[in-house]
């Protein structure tokens, strides 16, 4: 496999333009299981990298699977578990990035994202609970909205 | 009104009925998961960094848990109605896509045959793309079974998509993941309104409990909460059966959440209840005690509690209405027995707590003549002796007869 460059060339391909997909889905109102995909294809990429060891690994792969962790940087996987994509990228995609650099930088971050994240909570569940009760029209692909509640009532016609 | 006037009348199409409810279905698990999502990753930043959660958060927390509750509830309280319109709503689905889907594959199979009947060397990608649309076509004729989308979705990523609109596009990628959605809601919902999480974060229990003490009415939010600790046990149950976990585990998690409910709402939602008849009804009794008056100074409402259907917990029945009972029924008993001279007080708090709360209580069987007697206990129990050869006790009645 590894002296098969095509191969890896379109397994990479193949890869970005999933990532691609999963991140236009990732964080909108449209996204179902796409998270626990993107667990899947990180490792892929992991394999991908091992793989492909001593050779230049694809930086926009790289890059592309990077800019997800800005919009997710942590995947709860079950209970307690969970990844965090940067750091396992991080840590199993050798890439020439100074690594303590990059770990500080990481920490900083995260712990910005929980101050967000505490900050936004309250906000963010309410806007839920008003959509659950009362639909709004920012659906996904332009989907009819109404009220679910609304939807069980003509149900019962 | 004007909901109901626009949308039960006779020009709302069949069609346009069947499409807004399979949107609705899909748009309820969609929810699900960003209710989820949101909740989750709050827990799981915190536990990543070991920060502590805010204290005004947790009411955020628990109305997400709530939310996906109340969410799975709804499908659940209208599952038959559900499954008797889902089959409509894939063949709509379906139907759609083939409107689309028909043609094209149509218009490549009138081109290869052409090229056959012609004598002309058919291009080897035409043919690939006319028995490709044929297959999508036909996985589209019969039931939306997992197979059938998973050939269906195969065959739209290997067609190629110059001979098709980009609007057509986009459409049939929607309506495929529609289909594939409404194909597996019941999976999806689960995985969606999962709140196995509590397992691992037990420890928010007792803060949820104590914050619904804060304002009684929040307390409707306890039968959500306590079927999403219902989730963790699942989650105990199925690792118990394969043997990877210690005898006793879902026992004791039984009964750290019974016990908690015990400790954080059973507990102080009686002791309010008490203080309040005893309020109540010495305020009337002692003329120098200042009377409330709840118009100015509030009263928390504990009927949204008391109203409370009999809880499960954890495959236990806890009926908190009963419970407080009991204990009013074993207050007032008790101290009726060392206070006789007060039975008068402690019946009138008892016949409050009936008008108030709605409560049940049993009589304290205290025969009125039996109390105010001046028996001096005292004086029994220096000649005890010869008051148990004078007088037997009646257990029926609970009375000293001689």
């Amino acid at each position: 496999v590894r002296a098969n460059t095509e191969f890896i060339a379109e397994v990479s391909a193949t890869l970005r333009s999933l990532i691609v997909q999963l991140n236009s889905h990732i964080g909108d109102a449209t996204e179902s299981t796409h998270r626990l995909q993107m667990v899947g294809l990180v490792g892929l990429v992991v394999v991908l990298s091992q793989v492909n060891r001593g050779r230049d690994f694809d930086s926009k792969l790289y890059k592309a699977a990077v800019q997800v962790s800005a919009k997710v940087p942590i995947i709860v996987l079950y209970g307690r578990a969970v990844l965090v994509l940067a750091e396992f990228l991080q840590e199993n995609v050798p890439v020439a990035i100074s690594k303590a650099k990059v770990d500080s930088k990481l920490r900083d971050k995260l712990r910005s994202l929980v101050a967000a994240h505490d900050e936004s909570l309250i906000t963010q569940v309410h806007s839920l609970n008003r959509r659950s009760q009362h639909g709004s029209s920012d659906g996904a692909h332009g989907v009819l909205t109404f009220s679910f509640v609304y939807f069980f009532f003509r149900c019962t016609h | 009104m004007v909901r109901m006037e626009s949308n039960f009348s006779p020009k709302v199409g069949l069609g346009e009925v069947l499409g807004t409810r399979g949107n609705l279905l899909i748009q309820g698990v969609l929810l699900a998961f960003q209710v989820g999502n949101v909740g989750k990753l709050h827990l799981g930043m915190h536990l990543k960094m070991q920060t502590p959660i805010r204290k005004s958060n947790l009411r955020a927390l628990l109305q997400s848990i709530e939310l996906l509750k109340a969410i799975q509830h709804t499908y659940f309280r209208k599952s038959s109605l559900i499954a008797g319109q889902m089959l409509h709503i894939h063949r709509f689905l379906q139907t759609r896509l083939l409107q689309v889907l028909d043609p094209i594959a149509t218009d490549l199979e009138t081109q290869v045959s052409t090229g056959r009947k012609g004598g002309w060397k058919v291009d080897a990608a035409k043919l690939n793309m006319s028995t490709q649309a044929t297959v999508l076509c036909d996985s589209l004729r019969g039931p939306n079974a997992r197979k059938r989308r998973a050939v269906a979705q195969i065959c739209w990523d290997m067609l190629h998509k110059k001979q098709i609109r980009e609007g057509d596009v986009d459409e049939i990628n929607l309506q495929l993941r529609k289909l594939e959605i409404l194909g597996s809601l019941q999976q999806l919902l689960g995985v969606a309104t999962d709140c196995s999480f509590l397992l691992t974060s037990r420890g928010l229990l007792p803060l949820f409990f104590a914050g619904m003490r804060v304002d009684w009415s929040h307390a409707r939010q306890l039968p959500h909460l306590l079927a999403a600790v219902a989730d963790a046990e699942d989650g105990l149950r199925a690792v118990g059966e394969g043997g990877l976990m210690p005898e006793g585990a879902r026992a004791e998690f039984r009964d750290f959440v019974v016990g908690v409910l015990e400790d954080e709402i059973v507990a102080p939602l009686c002791q309010q209840i008490e203080t309040d008849l005893r309020i109540h009804i010495h305020s009337n009794q002692i003329a120098q005690m200042k009377k409330s008056n709840p118009l100015k100074e509030g009263s928390s409402d504990l009927t949204a509690v008391l109203s409370l259907p009999p809880l499960l917990v954890l495959g236990t029945m806890v009926d908190i209405k009963e419970k407080v009972a009991s204990y009013l029924d074993s207050t007032f008993y008790n101290l009726t027995t060392v206070t006789t001279h007060d039975w008068r007080t402690y019946e009138e708090m008892r016949t409050l707590a009936q008008d108030k709360y709605g409560v049940s209580l049993i009589e304290t069987y205290l025969p009125t003549g039996s109390v105010e007697q001046g028996i001096d206990v005292l004086e029994i129990m220096r000649n005890i002796h010869v008051f148990v050869t004078r007088y037997h006790y009646h257990l029926h009645t609970q009375v000293l007869l001689t």
